[in-house]
C-alpha cells in the first residue's frame, strides 16, 4: 500500500465512523423536537451536541484537524460563540 | 493530503479564496442565528407555537441527507486523492443526488406553508424561519451546481492524484453547506 492510500484510509476510517454518530445523535434531536421537551437541561444538551456535531464536521470532514492551529481555531470560535450566544439567548426567554 | 500524521499542513484542502467565502457565509448565517435566537427571547410563546406548525421530520429527513451528502464527497477527495478519478466522479454524483434529495424534501415543506396561508409576513417566527431556510437552500443550489462543474471537469481527467484542488474546493463548500444546517435544524425545528 502506497503511503497515501495509507494516509487516505486513517482519513476515511474515523469518517466514516463521524457519519454515523451524527446520525444518531440527529435521530436524538429529531425525538426530543417530537416529544416536545424544553427547559434548560434540554436546551443545553441540544447546542452542546450541536457543537459537537459541528466540530466533527470541521475538524473530519473539512479536514481542519490536519491543519495548523491558526485556521482550524476560527471554525472553533464560531461554534463556541454562536452555539454559547444562542444558549444565553434561549435562557433569557426561558427564565424572562 | 501530502503531510505525515503528525505534520499539520500549513492551509486548509482546496483554494484558499473559498476558505474567505466560507468564513464570510458563516459569518452572515451566524449573525442570522443569533438574530432568530435573541427576537424568540422577547416572544417565546408566539415563537413555540409557530414552530409547533413546522414539519420536524421534513427538517429531520434533510439534517440526515446534507450529513450524508456531506460523508459522500469525504469519499469523492479521498477517492481523487488516490488517483481513482471515476470513482471520485461516482461519488460527487451521489453528494448531487442528495442535495437533489434535499431540494425536493425543501420544496414540498415550502409548498406546505405556502399552501397553508403561511407566508413571511404571517409572524415574526415566519419571517426568520423562511428567510433563514430559504437563503441556506440558495446555498445548497449554488453548492450542486459548484460540483456539478467538479464532476464535469473530473469527468474529462480535470484531475488526478497529483492535482485535485478543484475537488477539494468544491468539497469544502459542500461541507459548509452541511455545517450551517447543523445549527439550524435544531433551532429553527426542535428548540423550544
Amino acid at each position: 500500500m502506497s503511503d497515501t492510500s495509507s494516509e487516505v484510509r486513517r482519513w476515511i476510517r474515523p469518517c466514516t465512523v463521524i457519519w454515523l454518530v451524527l446520525m444518531a445523535l440527529t435521530l436524538v434531536t429529531l425525538g426530543i423536537g417530537k416529544l416536545g421537551l424544553s427547559g434548560t437541561g434540554v436546551v443545553a444538551f441540544i447546542m452542546t451536541t450541536t457543537f459537537i456535531k459541528g466540530q466533527m464536521v470541521a475538524d473530519y470532514f473539512m479536514g481542519l484537524k490536519q491543519v495548523r492551529w491558526s485556521f482550524r481555531i476560527i471554525t472553533l470560535l464560531y461554534m463556541v460563540i454562536v452555539c454559547g450566544l444562542i444558549l444565553v439567548a434561549y435562557m433569557v426567554g426561558l427564565n424572562g | 493530503m501530502t503531510h505525515t500524521a503528525n505534520e499539520k499542513a500549513a492551509l486548509p484542502p482546496g483554494d484558499l479564496a473559498i476558505w474567505f467565502f466560507i468564513y464570510a457565509e458563516l459569518l452572515v448565517f451566524g449573525i442570522l442565528f443569533l438574530l432568530y435566537a435573541f427576537a424568540r427571547s422577547n416572544n417565546v410563546e408566539l415563537f413555540n407555537s409557530s414552530q409547533d406548525l413546522v414539519d420536524r421530520t421534513s427538517g429531520a429527513a434533510n439534517t440526515l441527507v446534507l450529513i450524508t451528502s456531506s460523508y459522500f464527497v469525504v469519499r469523492a477527495v479521498a477517492a481523487i486523492r488516490e488517483g481513482k478519478v471515476q470513482l471520485c466522479s461516482r461519488w460527487l454524483l451521489a453528494t448531487i443526488g442528495m442535495g437533489g434529495v434535499f431540494v425536493v424534501i425543501k420544496l414540498v415543506e415550502f409548498h406546505a406553508k405556502f399552501s397553508a396561508g403561511i407566508s413571511l409576513s404571517t409572524n415574526t417566527f415566519f419571517t426568520y424561519y423562511l428567510s433563514m431556510t430559504a437563503f441556506h437552500f440558495m446555498h445548497v443550489l449554488l453548492g450542486m451546481v459548484i460540483l456539478a462543474a467538479v464532476y464535469l471537469k473530473n469527468r474529462k481527467g480535470g484531475y488526478s492524484a497529483a492535482e485535485h484542488r478543484g475537488v477539494e474546493t468544491g468539497a469544502s463548500y459542500w461541507h459548509m453547506v452541511d455545517l450551517v444546517w447543523i445549527i439550524l435544524f435544531p433551532l429553527v425545528y426542535v428548540m423550544r
